[in-house]
């Protein structure tokens, strides 16, 4: 997913020379055709978030629209109040892109997991959310963030991430549908990033079994998009599946929104728990131990159907 | 440069800001008086700027990176033309645009939102390196307080500005050796400061705070154009200019009763 999202900034540097990239020694492998070609709109700043954020303020203040690049926890949590103040406050448009969402570094260990960043970033006034689920969104990801006249945070995942175009059955702007229409469905999984594709497998799995479940990804996680709420408004039985914690998560914000609609179906949430991760393993194994693998999510949701 | 120009705007901006810390029922005294003399001869002997086109891409920008001084910012503001001195007798009124913090205002030459300490110096390295890629011939002014050197963001920000070689980029370190409840040398001693940011690639002067001449001199001959920031060590004392404040810890954050404030004014008017 990164180095779609290097080949995307690629082309739209092109044509917008406004365009400035600020690593934090972060990016071995992705940035080098950037950095030689535009040597004089690259900065690799060291490893000093909290200045980062600082001089992407200032920067954005006089004209350029700086894209920050680094790993999730440390670009959002190393700096959550210059993030607060510099950026939100003062309304600047920086776009922040994490890299290594959720559990994508799974045997780094804990400190390099993240799962509270969608919610700290969405409590931002100011700020728009983005989680991309495949390659192919990281272009959507930043016209929407370039066109947003303020702060905007782009979480991805690390790289490999399959093109899921196969199993889509509709799209409207980043609301996407898979496997099944909501509107004959038993079940509706409602999820974002990469963890997209379990929820896609989990469906396949379920389809043996006679269940049609639909699979509804969105891009923008702040603000949630209008259709998907309409979508979920109209259900009965909802499972969210994050790459977050559960203690607060895009699925509170769903719940809240389809409530005000009148929503009074089930409604859950599938994510990690309100642990740190301390076991090791890569993101595949770390999926499994938080129950929202594949297999695990089809298992659970089958025990919510009783079947 | 005219010594008593500078001394009686000086004198005529404390007692304003000791009115309006009275009025608005507390503030920031010891800094702000502490300050008052740096901003008074920045916007009186050094800056570029326009009141009128407060935008304008070629003007100076100052950074009150020490917020809490903010009323030392607005008297100076308001006494060359940013907006009408009526505009800050709402300081501390509920309604009011004027915070106990300054807050970024586009039209009000108020660069920043401050109050956290330690973002000042990394926005301003980002505005100095955006003027030097724009070919903006243009300086940055950050004051930081002493007690704020000790956030670690302000040496991240002091390690890029010269790794960037911004020497259009001013720290004014207002070092007037006080934090809120002690001595900064009781607390966290920031010095031999001097040595310190000349390890981190700065020209470092250091001058009485409170001296327009030794400002005037630092001013007159500072070298911009040799790659390295500057780094100018103002030694001040907090409170300055009263007799009641001057040096007492008390008086960092304060409003003066009825009788203080009548001393003070009187004090503050021979």
């Amino acid at each position: 997913m990164r180095t779609a999202l290097r080949d995307s900034l690629l082309e739209i540097k092109e044509k917008d020379d406004g365009l400035y990239l600020i690593v934090g020694d972060i990016g071995f492998g992705v940035f080098e055709e950037f950095a030689e070609k535009y040597q004089e709109d690259y900065l690799n700043i060291g490893i000093c978030e909290a200045n980062m954020i600082g001089v992407s303020s200032g920067m954005a203040m006089n004209g350029f629209v700086p894209l920050v690049y680094t790993i999730v926890p440390f670009l959002t949590m190393r700096c959550y109040e210059q993030i607060r103040v510099d950026l939100a406050m003062h309304n600047q448009k920086v776009i922040l892109i994490g890299v290594g969402g959720g559990l994508a570094y799974g045997s780094l260990g804990p400190t390099h997991h993240s799962f509270e960043d969608i919610v700290l970033m969405s409590m931002l006034p100011n700020f728009q959310v983005f989680a991309p689920s495949q390659p192919n969104e990281g272009k959507a990801c930043l016209d929407l963030a370039l066109s947003h006249d303020g702060p905007s945070y782009i979480r991805l995942g690390k790289n490999g991430e399959p093109d899921l175009s196969q199993h889509l059955l509709s799209e409207q702007g980043g609301t996407k549908i898979y496997c099944n229409e909501p509107n004959t469905c038993d079940l509706l999984l409602f999820t974002y990033g990469p963890i997209a594709l379990e929820c896609i497998k989990a469906a396949n799995i379920l389809a043996i079994s006679g269940l049609k479940i639909s699979v509804c990804s969105i891009l923008q996680v702040k603000p949630l998009p209008d259709n998907a709420i309409q979508i979920c408004s109209n259900q009965n039985h909802i499972i969210a599946i994050e790459e977050h914690s559960t203690y607060h998560s895009v699925g509170s914000s769903l719940l809240k929104a389809i409530s005000l609609e009148g929503y009074g179906g089930k409604f859950k949430v599938f994510g990690i728990e309100d642990k740190f991760t301390e076991i090791v393993g890569s993101r595949d194994f770390l999926l499994k131990h938080h129950k929202i693998d594949s297999q695990s999510i089809a298992d659970r949701v089958s025990l919510e159907l009783g079947k | 440069m005219n010594n008593k120009i500078l001394r009686d705007r000086s004198k005529s901006l404390r007692k304003k800001i000791f009115q309006s810390i009275h009025d608005g029922n507390g503030g920031h005294i010891g800094g702000s008086f502490s300050v008052i003399d740096l901003l008074n001869y920045l916007y009186s002997e050094v800056m570029v700027f326009n009141p009128k086109q407060p935008q304008l891409s070629s003007r100076d920008r100052l950074i009150l990176s020490k917020g809490h001084s903010c009323l030392a910012l607005y008297w100076t503001l308001a006494e060359f033309g940013y907006f009408d001195a009526e505009l800050i007798e709402s300081y501390g009124q509920d309604g009011s645009v004027f915070a106990g913090h300054p807050e970024y205002n586009k039209g009000s030459g108020i660069e920043i939102s401050s109050g956290s300490l330690g973002h000042g110096p990394s926005i301003g390295v980002g505005i100095a390196h955006a003027l030097k890629l724009k070919k903006i011939n243009s300086r940055v002014f950050v004051i930081v307080g002493d007690g704020e050197s000790n956030e670690g963001s302000v040496w991240e920000a002091a390690m890029s500005a010269a790794q960037l070689k911004l020497d259009n980029f001013y720290i004014i370190l207002d070092n007037n050796g006080m934090e809120s409840l002690d001595r900064t040398d009781n607390i966290m001693s920031i010095e031999p400061i001097d040595k310190k940011f000349d390890a981190f690639g700065f020209d470092v002067t250091r001058t009485n705070g409170h001296d327009f001449e030794e400002i005037h001199q630092y001013f007159q001959n500072v070298d911009t154009e040799n790659g390295r920031p500057k780094c100018l060590i103002a030694d001040t004392i907090k409170g300055y200019g009263l007799s009641f404040t001057q040096g007492v810890a008390k008086w960092h954050f304060r409003s003066p009763n009825d009788e203080e404030l009548k001393l003070g004014l009187k004090e503050l008017s021979t």
